[in-house]
């Protein structure tokens, strides 16, 4: 391969990838979430209107003593020949063509009984093996004989079936039993009678913005929003700042010159990042089991008393709390170390001449020249905690429930694994529109928040004075 | 590039060849040892009729396959619970199946209920299961037959780290025979009426609440930490420090992995009246999708509701077979008798589980419901209301 220099589109190539995966992974989604929030996709709505209709219209009934056939099969010149007799004088054929086509209707004729016996002495028997190749087919095929209609039940038996539902033009569906008429409502995305008797299933259908009406008048909004929106602020807050804290300290112990063993340590605190968090987390919560976890059994040995760990809501938050800070802390702790030993030595050896000690030359040199170059760190981190939908499912699952509310919301349910239980928990039902709109929102939140972060602490502000 | 060419030419022309031959019937199922089995089982059926069946473990079976089906994709068959299909059904999912009538007439009513919906049976079933009392034999001589008489038992049993009756009382499955004893209903002849905040369901969520939470000045001590859970009873009971639980038959092969002498009899009465617990039941779903409908019954009832079928399956889930044959020649078995028939009394008397949609709600509210008031963080009657209200208002949307 040759290489040609062209300087000025180079950048461009690299960023023509970028921005395509930018569109792709990050708008689309973005957008096709913001048009899912626009429908009633979810349980009773998954398929859209014709199919719907299509499944409803296929319902067909036994009638109470249907008539049953006992067929053979025979094959010939091409085709195949279900016979089957009636009764002692009655007896029938179909011809199947071999490339017959789906939801075909094929009528039956009637032969004489010493046709039907000369039919049942031929030796060329179809084996069951060709007529499955062709049973797809044949799955959708109606038969009619005699002004009635059947249906292959199984491999040697048509049963006799009545169409429950017809469709009467390209919008009504008539029940036969009923003779009730049905016509689609594109409100609530169901075949209605005008009484609005409904017909299964449902079907996706455009609602506007009824969703985002739906989750701000219903009671899961109001006092128990605003509850775990603060507390979600409280916990992405907390456990970041908890972490960062702690990290830093042990990143400058460790990087201090006095202290022996440093690998050994270094190691040690990594590992509760090297745990997945879908173990620890777990873990965790057996720890902080009431009853019979280890952290009550320590508790109650020392004080006497057993903390409702999980079941308080206070104690709840800070065992949440406590466990974001376990998870947390490694790395931030690896970021600090690298960055610490990218400061000068020369500004510790001036600071060690002019007297300072430990703690003075952290908050002087260390803290200082790590401040910058964390923060973007930590608005991400921020970002990710106020989502972080493992650690608080897998941990306490949002318990303690909520008392005096009328959801199911938890006292340390992150907003995210709120919209879960909303959306698909307890319910029975996956209502992906209302967990779309609820996503949309909360994007809407966490972007502006982000938005302000950057601007106060001037990360970008480099790049708006060039 | 030739030779990726090349490959990518020979690549496509494979996937597009092997699409067109093979006949594949696929079965999702979440136990990978039943899985194996129904692989087994489909051998001579494969060979039979030169088709794949082939069942394939899948985690998370239920919203793995309404997922796939929102994509068009997916099993042909699925093996799971009944209580998922009115979910399954009102998002039209599966379809309606029919038992050849001489094969249906072997099959228990109460699993042919159980899947039925809508007057229409939507799945085959294969096997049904209820919870029941599993005692400790060296502990307990004779079972109580009356649940006043267990507690009397239980509290001579608890005592520092044992305990003498232990099941989840917070879920609504295991304390349900217990709101069956008080006459509670669920649902009501109106879809609308719930059941679960009425007086007698008030007295029955309060019964619970005494086993945490011993009513002030009766004197009676502590029955279950307020915590219990699932697990905790199979710990404490594998451990022998349990005398008395509540649980299915899918418990039993670790009580006799731990080498635990256990007996099964009826939940005890409460004030003379029978605790029936739910009865659930496996079953084999099909897809709407499926373009094998046919073939897919001629293997379930030819070759699946075979007595040494369904002996297989059972002896690896313990779920009693749903076909009459096959359950009682495993009552003739010495080893699986005395299990089969502590379990047996409840499905005759007892109803299957609701499948309606709604279920799934009063299970999820249930929960946190009974969770408030075994906690004593909430006044029963406060708590029941207020779960009503939530699962009402899930049914509508």
């Amino acid at each position: 391969m040759k290489v040609k220099s062209k300087k000025k589109i180079t950048p461009y190539c690299y960023l023509f990838f970028s921005i395509v995966s930018f569109l792709l992974l990050i708008v689309y989604p973005l957008l096709y979430t913001f048009y899912i929030s626009l429908t009633n996709l979810g349980t009773g709505h998954i398929l859209n209107c014709t199919e719907a209709k299509k499944i409803i219209l296929e319902e067909v009934i036994y009638p109470d003593n249907a008539a049953i056939l006992d067929f053979n099969i025979l094959e010939k010149n091409n085709a195949f020949i279900l016979y089957m007799k009636q009764s002692e004088r009655k007896a029938y054929q179909i011809f199947l063509p071999r490339n017959t086509q789906t939801e075909e209707i094929l009528t039956g004729t009637q032969i004489s009984i010493d046709e039907y016996k000369k039919l049942s002495s031929c030796k060329n028997t179809a084996t069951s093996e060709q007529f499955i190749e062709h049973l797809t087919h044949l799955e959708r095929t109606t038969f009619q004989i005699e002004n009635r209609i059947y249906k292959l039940t199984s491999l040697t038996t048509l049963s006799e079936v009545q169409k429950r539902y017809k469709e009467l033009n390209t919008s009504t569906i008539i029940d036969t039993k009923t003779n009730s008429t049905y016509q689609p409502d594109f409100s609530t995305g169901y075949f209605e009678t005008p009484s609005g008797d409904r017909l299964l299933p449902g079907f996706v259908t455009r609602i506007g913005f009824q969703n985002y009406l739906n989750f701000f008048k219903g009671t899961s909004f109001g006092i128990p929003f605003l509850k775990i929106f603060l507390w979600t602020l409280m916990w992405a807050a907390g456990s970041t700042i908890s972490a960062f804290i702690f990290g830093l300290i042990l990143a400058s112990l460790l990087s201090s010159q006095t202290i022996y063993g440093k690998k050994i340590f270094r190691v040690g605190f990594l590992i509760p990042y090297a745990i997945p968090v879908f173990l620890s987390a777990m873990v965790w919560s057996a720890i902080f089991n009431f009853s019979f976890g280890p952290m009550n059994k320590l508790v109650s040995y020392i004080l006497h008393i057993k903390i409702p760990w999980l079941l308080d809501p206070l104690w709840a938050k800070l065992a949440c709390l406590m466990v974001g800070l376990w998870v947390g802390f490694p790395y931030m702790m690896l970021i600090c170390l690298g960055l610490i030993q990218s400061i000068p030595q020369d500004l510790y050896d001036a600071a060690k001449i002019d007297g300072a000690g430990f703690i003075h030359r952290f908050t002087k040199i260390t803290f200082p020249s790590l401040y910058k170059p964390m923060l973007p760190i930590l608005i991400g981190t921020f970002a990710f905690n106020f989502n972080n939908f493992n650690l608080i499912y897998l941990f306490s699952g949002g318990n303690p429930p909520m008392v005096d509310t009328n959801t199911m919301g938890g006292e340390t349910d992150l907003l995210i694994s709120y919209t879960y239980k909303l959306a698909f928990g307890p319910s029975g039902s996956n209502n992906f529109g209302l967990a779309s709109a609820i996503a949309v929102i909360i994007f809407i939140l966490i972007a502006s928040m982000s938005i302000f972060n950057f601007k106060i602490s001037g990360v970008f502000k480099e790049e708006e004075s060039l | 590039m030739k030779v990726f060419f090349f490959l990518c030419i020979i690549f496509v022309s494979t996937s597009l060849q092997s699409k067109a031959e093979e006949k594949e019937i696929t079965l999702w199922v979440s136990n990978g040892n039943i899985a194996k089995i129904l692989n087994e089982i489909a051998q001579p059926f494969n060979k039979k009729y030169k088709v794949t069946i082939s069942a394939a473990t899948v985690d998370n079976t239920v919203e793995q396959f309404k997922t796939n089906a929102l994509g068009g994709k997916g099993p042909d068959v699925i093996v799971w619970a009944h209580d998922i299909i009115g979910t399954l059904v009102e998002s039209g999912l599966i379809t309606s199946v029919e038992i050849s009538p001489s094969v249906r007439k072997e099959i228990f009513p109460v699993a042919l209920d159980a899947f039925t919906y809508n007057g229409k049976l939507y799945g085959y079933p294969y096997n049904f299961e209820h919870i029941a009392l599993i005692y400790n034999k060296k502990l307990i001589k004779i079972p109580p037959k009356t649940f006043e008489e267990l507690l009397k038992v239980a509290q001579n049993f608890t005592k520092n780290d044992h305990y003498g009756f232990l099941f989840p009382v917070n879920d609504f499955y295991f304390s349900y025979p217990i709101f069956k004893a008080f006459d509670v209903y669920i649902f009501g002849p109106n879809a609308r009426d719930i059941g679960l905040n009425s007086k007698r369901a008030i007295e029955a969520a309060t019964y619970i609440k005494s086993f945490t939470i011993p009513p002030k000045g009766s004197g009676e001590k502590t029955l279950m930490p307020i915590d219990v859970d699932y697990n905790t009873m199979m710990r404490f009971m594998i451990t022998g420090k349990l005398a008395m639980m509540i649980n299915g038959a899918w418990s039993l092969p670790k009580l006799q992995a731990a080498k635990i002498d256990y007996g099964i009899a009826p939940i005890p009465t409460i004030r003379g009246k029978k605790a029936l617990p739910f009865i659930g039941s496996y079953g084999f779903y099909v897809s709407r999708m499926s373009t094998h409908k046919i073939l897919i019954k001629t293997f379930i009832e030819n070759y699946i509701y075979q007595d040494d079928a369904l002996i297989r399956l059972y002896k690896e889930e313990r779920r009693a077979p749903a076909i009459k044959t096959a359950y009682n020649k495993l009552k003739d078995d010495p080893i699986y008798k005395a299990d089969l028939e502590g379990f047996s009394n409840a499905y005759v008397e007892g109803a299957p589980m609701p499948n309606v949609r709604t279920m799934a709600s009063v299970f999820g509210t249930m929960k946190t419901t009974l969770s408030l008031i075994t906690r004593d963080k909430e006044s029963v009657s406060q708590a029941l209301n207020r779960a009503v209200d939530v699962i009402k208002k899930s049914s509508r949307n």
